[in-house]
């Protein structure tokens, strides 16, 4: 080449590729270096590591020929984390204090082997399970329940309004996607920030939005979706901590309800694929790799193109379209279109069966769109439907009533392999089976136990430490914000996030009524990242018997539960990040099999980490814990707050010395403090000896003891201002090495607080014969202060009222 | 055999509040069907009692919360739905559907905007019954409680004075006992002069029964399982039951 | 023949801007809102003012001033922000299925163009944080936008 010509560097997709039309291309891999196989995956926004490349490679070497982009695209969708769940499908050589051992899969080995032999202790229980877009377990002869829960992590930080906007409307889609259409029925929605008062100058990066920002964006975003799809957002919860300025997390999830009958579904050859809902555009692009990647500063910039745009009118138009047809029998298949979009509900619906999908038939938001760019834009408000020839014209005249679109995609067709054609030309041609030979990751991970037993003095001032605790933002009033949540339409909420006489105080799980059913279902939360900290096996053990308890304390037959496990991890090739990971599953399987309560969904999401100017800061493990019990009756739901001033109160369940993970503890500085373990065989016996006692009707109310231990969740009884409390801990069953700090703020698991009358005691005991069950005190009418003293000892006195002042302005400021 | 009296919910892309409408109005014994608006005729309102428009987002809330479904109704039927109410029909609107009725005309002039705070507010609210002969109301107390939920029910009419005025004509069939989002004179609900006609921004299909209080010792008034969105549409039923002569 | 419509609210009065934003500022800024809606027509300019007051415009609870001219005055400057051209704008769909539908309107629908603004006041220095408006109202993936100065 002459020197006197002005040369342009061609890219190294340029290069490779060859376009036999100009909407799509060809790419010559097969003699590329591993260089530049990294550099394709990069150019192309692929987020697919060198050992995925060579596998694609030699794939394509048997095939012997190039990929186009369009198949390039689908297996990067479908190979993403978001999609394929490659950390938890590897194999982790895991040594935790000094203790070696070689982890194949903690997906199988923890969760699904798990809960396949909890499943076989109660046949019948759990329909359906890590298949469909959510799990099923049985309300009653009927009817079927679905829960299933998503993160959209980093869209959010990006875009806080329009992430958590779609985050909520994709996990909606998946529960209208999941059996042959489920009926969505309450969500929740589960948050983690940086504290809304973080200081400017902590924030060591451009470009990152305030934490406060992010939470208003991230609230909103999910009001509006919920809302306007008539969804009551029912249960939710919100961490605060400065590991999430740079991560923050976003978990959306929905429960649904469905005839037991349309649940399981196939795609035989003959059927014709259908689109419903919204057109395709370009918003959207590679969500899905997006998520396999670390954020950094350029990520605003760049990425805002990845973020969705959410439309919920379109959405309720789709859905109600969906139940009608379900109900007329005209579905034989749904999928909802999300991550990878219609690349990923088409390979998943042709998996077996393979099947021609014509890209000219997709209605397009915006002219000139390539190839590649229609079958994997995640614009929403899209499903996927397989359904018999015949059904077709009474398929449209129901879309004509509910005025969404329809568009027949293409049909299957038996041969295994998934083409897509786009105006004349082959663009893509897969053999689906060979789709889920994705390579096997090998992962490293250690963790060392780091605790210390501390002995430590009750501050002098209980009533002001109360009163801080009540201030924090683990444990103010989330009322701001729920009130912006529509948490009535439908008009089965019988047990409200805010309720008591008053009207605005905690309740402990959500309970909805079923129409159609006599049975209600309770849904809940839990996560408590401050405890992996330092003990993430205790962290996940106590996670499941949080989401456990409070399902429980609300009316739950203990023996039909059932969990899910949502991770956010921040980096996996950092070995002691992934050590807690593992140690973390590790414990909610150990719980989830002591109690019987069989995970039936999960999903994770890594690279949780930003670069910031001092090097990568990564968020905590975060495990969320949410949970669904079936109630058999309304005469059995139970309330978290006082009722009458003439009650006893009683405290089930044993108080530990340690202070590890409590708001205590953080608050004092006490960062190596000793995790609470979970005693999982006297818990179980605790919850079903209360479940005998809510059949006999002997609780009045019940408060399980959480964040900020038995003082915060005495006053949290007493805010319904129904009487005064006395309270003696001198009774309690406590370990030997607890001091009064422990027993007044100490977050031990698996305890409850009862109301009950005071005739119903002594059959009460009776119940609880032989298990940690002690009396705590009595309500009041002669006064309106919680009272709590050590025999003689007062070791707090304060006005209700004031407490409650306090802890309902925390976050008022803010939000 | 004799007819239940028999209502009609229009349904607009965007509503979402009419399956608990339908289960409160056939817990009184209505028969009720849900008419989405793209089926809507004019001949669909022959031989029925009871028009609702139930609560939700019709149309995403586009140009103003009711102004498409306005639109589009008159456009599909004309004036049918006032002809239905001058030769005897029943009309109610619940939150979207009374933004949707004062956008029809059919209720005294008034529109209902964003919420004072400027927050969409779910809660439950203490309300006055200031129409106690009402059709809708009869089988309520002087104060009773429904909840709320929305961000644009601030009723306002062109000048404060006008508002003012509809306490004492009896256009204001409901009032909140306190001030919840600066509603002119704290109107919360509007009937038209037939009183066939009512707009409320509450949701009584949200209080059928006892068990949907907040307060799990709620009694209410003393009826058994049910709430008080029960007597309201119960005092809709006996209304139209005896005004028509059909029997449940 | 084009015409400009811009509806503002009678009984929402400013607000404070930080609402708008992710991270408030301090400076008291405060905002108010119109729609904007611009048709492009042919027929009579009559019929044309009597679509939009029957089908956009409350006159119990809006403003209508027509033209050119911010319908708001004293605003430091203005925020005006929409879909692009391209992009699916299902209110604009919304708006124009509604007047198809109509029988006669009188005049021939052409274009319409939906923006909305934003007015804020209280910026007495040249130095108004316009870039922060921009990123957190406007989504460059969707959104048109400009920003307007009005000399106060």
């Amino acid at each position: 080449m002459s020197e006197s010509a002005t040369l342009v560097p061609q890219s190294l997709l340029e290069r490779i590729a060859s376009a036999p039309a100009d909407h799509y291309r060809v790419l010559a891999i097969s003699g590329l270096s591993d260089d530049e196989l990294v550099e394709l995956s990069q150019a192309m926004k692929l987020s697919l590591p060198l050992e995925d490349m060579h596998a694609i490679r030699t794939i394509y070497a048997e095939w012997q020929r190039e990929p186009t982009d369009v198949e390039l695209e689908v297996i990067a969708q479908t190979w993403s984390e978001h999609c394929k769940h490659r950390i938890f499908g590897a194999t982790i050589a895991h040594e935790c204090d000094g203790q070696r051992e070689e982890v194949r899969s903690l997906f199988l080995t923890y969760i699904r082997d798990v809960s396949r032999r909890i499943f076989d202790t109660k046949p019948g229980f759990v329909l359906s399970a890590f298949h469909d877009n959510a799990g099923f377990i049985k309300l009653d002869d009927e009817l079927a329940v679905c829960l299933k829960a998503e993160t959209h992590n980093h869209p959010s930080a990006i875009e806080p309004y329009a992430g958590a906007n779609t985050g909520l409307g994709g996990v909606i889609r998946d529960i209208l996607g999941a059996g042959k259409g489920a009926q969505p029925i309450g969500s929740l929605d589960v948050f983690c920030f940086g504290a809304p008062d973080t200081a400017t100058d902590q924030i060591k990066a451009d470009d990152v939005i305030h934490p406060l920002g992010v939470m208003r964006g991230v609230v909103r975003g999910v009001r509006d979706y919920g809302n306007r799809m008539g969804i009551p957002t029912v249960s939710g919860a919100i961490q605060f901590d400065p590991a999430y300025i740079y991560n923050p997390l976003v978990f959306c999830g929905t429960a649904g309800v469905i005839p037991i009958k349309d649940i399981e579904k196939e795609v035989r050859a003959g059927m014709r694929i259908v689109a419903a809902g919204g057109r395709t555009g370009r918003d959207g692009l590679h969500g899905a790799t997006f998520s396999s990647a670390a954020l950094d500063t350029e990520s605003h910039e760049e990425d805002q193109q990845a973020v969705q745009i959410g439309n919920p009118i379109e959405e309720k138009k789709v859905a109600d379209f969906i139940l009608a047809a379900r109900e007329q029998g005209l579905i034989e298949f749904v999928t909802d279109c999300g991550a990878g979009g219609f690349s990923s509900a088409c390979g998943e619906m042709l998996e077996t069966c393979g099947g021609v999908i014509d890209l000219d038939q997709v209605k397009l938001k915006e002219p000139g769109l390539v190839s590649w760019e229609i079958f994997i834009s995640e614009s929403q408000e899209r499903m996927v439907l397989a359904v018999n020839e015949e059904s077709m014209p009474r398929l449209q005249a129901l879309a004509d009533l509910y005025e969404t679109e329809l568009t027949e995609l293409g049909h299957a067709d038996g041969s295994g392999i998934l083409k897509v054609t786009h105006h004349g030309a082959t663009v893509c041609q897969l053999d689906c089976a060979k789709l889920h030979d994705a390579p096997v990751r090998q992962l490293t991970a250690t963790w060392t136990k780091r605790t210390a037993s501390i002995e430590v003095p009750l501050v002098a001032n209980a009533g002001a430490t109360l009163r801080s605790l009540l201030a924090d933002f683990a444990i103010v009033s989330r009322e701001p914000i729920i009130r912006e949540y529509d948490h009535e339409v439908q008009g089965n909420t019988v047990l409200k996030p805010l309720g008591g006489a008053s009207g605005d105080a905690p309740q402990d799980a959500s309970v909805l009524r079923i129409a159609g059913s006599k049975r209600l279902l309770a849904m809940s939360v839990s996560l408590l990242p401050e405890w992996g900290k330092t003990d993430p096996f205790a962290m996940g053990a106590a996670c499941v018997d949080e989401c456990v308890r409070q399902l429980v304390a609300a009316g739950s037959d203990p023996e039909r539960l059932a969990i899910l496990d949502n991770f956010c991890v921040g980096n996996p090739h950092a070995p002691e990040e992934l050590g807690a990971l593992v140690e973390t599953v590790k414990g909610i399987a150990a719980a989830a099999e002591a109690y019987g309560a069989p995970f039936v969904s999960g999903k994770d999401s890594f690279y949780n980490y930003f670069e910031t100017k001092d090097g990568p800061v990564s968020i905590p493990v975060t495990i969320l814990i949410s949970g669904m019990g079936i109630v058999e009756s309304p005469e059995h739901v139970t309330g978290s707050s006082l009722r009458h001033d003439d009650s006893l109160l009683v405290l089930v369940g044993t108080t530990a010395g340690d202070l590890g993970g409590s708001v205590y503890a953080r608050q004092n500085g006490l960062t190596n403090a000793t995790v609470p373990a979970t005693d999982f065989t006297t818990a179980m016996a605790c919850y079903r000896a209360y479940y005998q006692a809510v059949q006999e009707g002997l609780i009045l109310s019940t408060h399980d003891v959480s964040e900020g231990g038995l003082g915060v969740a005495l006053a949290e009884m007493a805010f319904s201002g129904k009487g005064g409390l006395e309270i003696d801990l001198c009774s309690l069953p406590i370990d030997a090495t607890a001091g009064k700090a422990a027993l007044l703020f100490g977050e031990s698991p698996s305890r409850l607080i009862l109301e009950v009358a005071p005739g119903k005691l002594e059959r009460l005991s009776e119940i609880f014969a032989g298990l940690p069950f002690a009396a705590l005190g009595h309500a009041t009418p002669d006064h309106r202060q919680l009272r709590i003293e050590w025999g003689k000892e007062i070791l707090l006195d304060e006005a209700i009222a004031e407490l409650k002042t306090i802890w309902k302005s925390g976050l008022a400021q803010y939000y | 055999m004799e007819e239940r009296p028999c209502a009609v919910l229009l349904k607009f892309p965007g509503t979402n509040c009419d399956g608990e409408t339908s289960r409160a109005l056939e817990a009184v014994g209505f028969e009720t069907e849900v008419v989405p608006i793209s089926a809507l005729k004019p001949e669909t309102l022959v031989g029925v009692d009871l028009v609702v428009l139930s609560g939700g987002f019709s149309y995403g809330d586009y140009v103003m919360s009711g102004r498409l479904a306005s639109l589009v109704t008159k456009q599909k039927i004309g004036n049918t739905l006032q002809e239905f109410r001058d030769n005897g029909g029943y009309l109610l609107g619940i939150c979207n559907g009374f933004q949707i009725l004062t956008q029809l005309g059919l209720l005294p002039p008034a529109s209902l905007v964003a919420n004072a705070s400027g927050r969409f507010q779910c809660q439950w609210v203490t309300l006055e019954n200031r129409a106690p002969t009402s059709p809708f109301l009869s089988r309520l107390p002087e104060r009773f409680e429904f909840p709320i939920a929305h961000a644009e029910g601030r009723l306002v009419t062109r000048e404060a004075s006008e508002a003012e005025s509809y306490l004492g004509s009896g256009a204001a069939a409901l009032t909140y006992a306190d001030d919840v989002n600066g509603s002119f004179s704290r109107i919360a609900a509007l009937q038209d002069e037939s009183g066939r006609v009512l707009g409320l921004m509450p949701h009584p299909e949200r209080f059928l029964r006892r068990r949907d209080h907040y307060d799990p010792d709620w009694q209410g008034s003393g009826d058994g399982d049910w709430g008080s969105g029960y007597a309201f549409f119960q005092s809709l039923f006996e209304s139209i039951t005896q005004a028509t002569g059909a029997t449940a | 023949m084009r015409e400009i419509y811009e509806i503002s609210d009678r009984f929402i009065p400013d607000a404070d801007a930080n609402a708008l934003l992710y991270e408030p500022l301090d400076g008291g800024l405060r905002f108010r809102r119109t729609r904007r809606y611009g048709l492009f027509g042919s027929g009579e300019t009559g019929a044309m003012e009597r679509f939009v007051r029957t089908t956009l415009f409350d006159e119990i609870s809006q403003d209508l001033h027509v033209g050119e001219t911010p319908a708001l005055s004293g605003a430091a400057f203005i925020l005006e922000y929409g879909m692009k051209p391209s992009a699916l704008d299902l209110e604009k769909e919304a708006i124009v299925r509604h007047y198809r539908g109509l029988i006669d309107p009188g005049f021939n629908l052409e274009d319409l163009v939906i923006r909305q603004r934003i007015y804020l006041f209280g910026a007495a220095e040249a130095k108004a944080p316009v870039e922060r408006f921009v990123r957190d109202i406007c989504n460059p993936a969707v959104h048109h936008w400009q920003v307007i100065f009005t000399h106060v």
